[in-house]
């Protein structure tokens, strides 16, 4: 599955032609603009708008998974989740949607008109990483740098100083990749990032360089422990149970996920977690430390010593 | 902590909707159900295979005795206090009789 039909209009017909994006490594077709998306358009397609079938009609057995209110967009929003037959139906307040069981389309049920800034807000957020889950690829909340065409991936609890830190690294060969939220998908045995992906926290002047690739593969992931200024830079190893749990945990929207989704997570992190460096870097919050955590993490890895 | 008298004939068992994931001798457990999850280092994912196998608490004990070098009430101790934790969180229940 490569592609995401998103319809946010009541009407589209299938001879408008949409306005297409890249994002995650997928085309995602919409029947109106998004400016968050501005970055990420593409050519569209010759033809017209895909068709998409989905009914709310067919959620005849509306099992609730989620139900709760979180902060989105920097606001408390009331989220609900249910799973029906064909389709999930997610409500984030009054933008709501109908997504595919296979994450190959999300439908607006539009009652009323919507805050511009809530629907981009619920359909980049909740939305997007639900039918991504959906896809195979799981949303990590983390910040992110990419450098010598890999990338370093930075997770932790909220306040940890992940988006800091992956800013304070960026600059000469390491690029900004991620501020908060990292897709990675597993393909053909190798584990990949996708850091195309809208940040949503940050300006659009700060946003990752576009001209990053769609996919790169992952180097490491560090879990942040914050030190005391003055205090040394340490990369531990995460035992294989502590980072399959650090992964689940840090997996976005996972709590909107049912049970075949979740299975489907637990197993992709299961995984993750053993094939690949999970660790803890300790590191003290001190941006004159900048050039000695690059050093340690790059001694980590192995990089090139004009990358330190 | 659980209310369940937790004694040496006490004979639990794995809750359905658990997921089970073990490496090299630890594990991660899931409850679809709850979502909600929880690791066990080597001796706790030992005691959970027992208990999958209607192993009573009692059994259980001589069996981590005969396998890890640990004092007996020690072992006592911390396998009351396992499965606790896996009753709390709903992980296990108590078998029928």
């Amino acid at each position: 599955m490569s592609s995401i039909s998103v319809r946010l209009q009541p009407f589209s017909r299938s001879t408008d032609i949409p306005w297409a994006y890249r994002v995650a490594g997928r085309r995602l077709e919409l029947d109106q603009p998004l400016p968050a998306l501005a970055s990420f358009e593409v050519e569209p397609p010759g033809e017209g708008l895909a068709p998409v079938s989905l009914d709310e009609a067919e959620l005849s057995e509306n099992a609730e998974v989620f139900s709760e209110e979180v902060l989105l967009g920097g606001r408390a929003r009331r989220i609900d989740g249910r799973l029906g037959s064909r389709a999930y139906h997610l409500s984030v307040d009054s933008a709501v949607f109908l997504i595919a069981r296979d994450g190959s389309a999300v439908v607006r049920l539009a009652e009323e008109e919507d805050d511009p800034a809530l629907l981009a807000d619920a359909l980049l957020g909740p939305a997007l990483s639900l039918a991504l889950a959906l896809q195979g690829v799981f949303c990590l909340h983390a910040a992110a740098v990419e450098v010598e065409g890999r990338i370093v991936a930075f997770v932790g609890d909220s306040g940890a100083g992940k988006s800091t830190l992956a800013a304070l690294l960026s600059g000469g060969a390491w690029r900004l990749a991620a501020d908060d939220i990292l897709p990675v998908e597993r393909s053909a045995g190798e584990y990949l990032a996708l850091p195309r992906f809208p940040q949503l926290k940050i300006a659009p002047a700060e946003q990752p360089s576009p001209s990053l690739p769609e996919s790169l593969p992952l180097a490491a992931v560090y879990r942040l422990d914050a030190r005391e200024r003055g205090e040394r830079v340490e990369i531990q190893p995460i035992g294989w149970p502590a980072a399959t749990l650090l992964l689940v945990r840090q997996t976005v929207a996972s709590r909107l996920f049912d049970r075949s989704l979740l299975q489907r997570q637990f197993d992709a992190c299961a995984l993750l977690a053993r094939d690949f460096p999970v660790r803890s870097l300790a590191y003290p919050h001190d941006p004159a430390a900048a050039p000695r955590i690059r050093r340690v993490i790059a001694d980590d890895l192995g990089l090139p010593e004009e990358t330190r | 902590m659980s209310d369940v008298r937790l004694e040496p004939a006490a004979v639990l068992r794995h809750r359905s909707g658990v997921l089970f994931r073990e490496l090299e001798g630890e594990a991660v457990l899931l409850d679809l159900d709850a979502g909600t999850y929880f690791g066990l280092n080597e001796v706790g994912t030992r005691a959970w295979a027992l208990i999958g196998e209607g192993v009573a608490l009692g059994g259980v004990r001589e069996v981590l005795l005969r396998e890890y070098e640990v004092a007996p009430e020690r072992l006592w101790e911390d396998l009351l206090a396992l499965v606790g934790e896996l009753l709390e969180h709903r992980l296990v229940e108590l078998a029928p009789l």
